[in-house]
């Protein structure tokens, strides 16, 4: 491990944070268009920004069928929605904010609902299930494995996870979409990132750095 | 750095958000220390793969079905209270509207009390009634229209802008 790696990070913070500014740009301007009744410029939106609540809808939710709902629900909201948007702020973290919103209720129902059926066999077989529905939306097997381990932390800590390193919003940001303080980002932060590295790391590693 | 506050040190904060001084440190005990460089490299390698961490493809009817949904929803009208709002805002704004145009046109020679005022010769004021007397046609009534006009113009903009 040498300083340079560090430095590469925060470069590629950097080149990150700047297409996050193009996009953004390109969302206020299809924002203003539907503003001024083109409709059809709400497709630009989706387009943008799919594969974000794609991946916020799993971490959230972590069913892949009920994950596709909840994405095309934010999007439909978010266009009903529309001129609640204040133009001053950035226009993701505030889909972001539809989104776990939406999935704070979907979550609430679903818990609602097992504790009705109190079936938990049928839970413990459901995740099987959603890693082969996850794989096959990622072709890639060693993103499937991380992917898996996200999906495996706890709630407030995989969707940290997700909308830290993979979204690239900063603590603040995910402190406001979630209604929490920044500290505790910082703590789920933290936790993940230990939590990951049990899961992932080879055994024999992990055995050895236990001798140590 | 001894090897326990380099262990609870290195997660700490994410990659992105380390200081150098806080780098340099880590390096500095890592240099020195097999097992804590090891342990560094693999929370490097864990913070490079979750900003690598691939976007899940959404189905391929996505941006149809949403389009589909949100033309047929349409956008939500405003809440009551806002509409409401608005209204009073564009009423307000009116009726001052209305008021200044009716004081300027009160005020207007021929017809206004500023034809009828007799300002020549200029005399000096002795009394009450010296200063009232020109203003006792119709003179109260354009003070009123004019302020009030301007007030209702003033309120109306600032409730519409509340509104926005």
């Amino acid at each position: 491990m040498t300083p340079q790696h560090g430095e590469s990070g925060r470069r590629d913070g950097h080149d990150r944070a700047q297409r996050d500014c193009v996009r953004d740009r390109q969302a206020r301007l299809a924002v203003a268009a539907v503003r001024g009744s083109d409709t059809e410029a709400f497709g630009q939106i989706v387009e943008l920004y799919q594969s974000d609540i794609m991946s916020l809808s799993i971490a959230l939710l972590k069913d892949v069928t009920a994950a596709e709902e909840l994405a095309q629900d934010v999007f439909v909201r978010a266009f009903r929605y529309l001129h609640t948007f204040d133009e001053r702020k950035r226009f993701y973290p505030w889909l972001a904010t539809i989104a776990y919103r939406l999935a704070q209720t979907r979550w609430q129902q679903r818990k609602a609902l097992a504790s009705r059926a109190n079936n938990m066999r049928d839970t413990a077989a459901s995740s099987s299930t959603q890693d082969e529905a996850l794989a096959a939306l990622i072709r890639d097997e060693q993103s499937q494995r991380l992917w898996q381990a996200v999906r495996a932390l706890p709630f407030g800590q995989r969707v940290a996870v997700v909308l830290y390193y993979q979204q690239g919003m900063d603590i603040g940001q995910i402190a406001q979409v979630w209604g929490v303080s920044a500290g505790t980002v910082k703590t789920c932060l933290f936790r993940a990132r230990r939590g990951l590295q049990t899961m992932l790391q080879p055994p024999d590693s992990a055995a050895a750095r236990e001798k140590q | 750095m001894n090897c326990q506050e380099f262990a609870k040190f290195v997660y700490a904060e994410p990659l992105r958000q380390r200081s150098s001084a806080a780098m340099q440190r880590l390096n500095d005990h890592a240099a020195r220390c097999p097992s804590c460089a090891r342990r560094l490299a693999d929370a490097e390698q864990i913070e490079r793969s979750l900003a690598a961490l691939v976007h899940v493809r959404p189905p391929t009817n996505m941006l149809h079905n949403v389009m589909r949904q949100a033309t047929a929803a349409k956008p939500a009208a405003p809440p009551a209270g806002r509409r409401l709002g608005e209204a009073v805002g564009w009423a307000a704004g009116l009726v001052g509207m209305v008021s200044l145009a009716a004081a300027y046109l009160l005020a207007t020679p021929p017809t206004g009390w500023l034809d009828r005022l007799s300002l020549k010769p200029i005399r000096p004021i002795g009394s009450l009634e010296d200063i009232l007397g020109p203003l006792a046609g119709d003179a109260p009534l354009i003070a009123l229209l004019a302020g009030a006009g301007a007030l209702l113009v003033i309120v109306g903009f600032a409730v519409r802008g509340r509104c926005a």
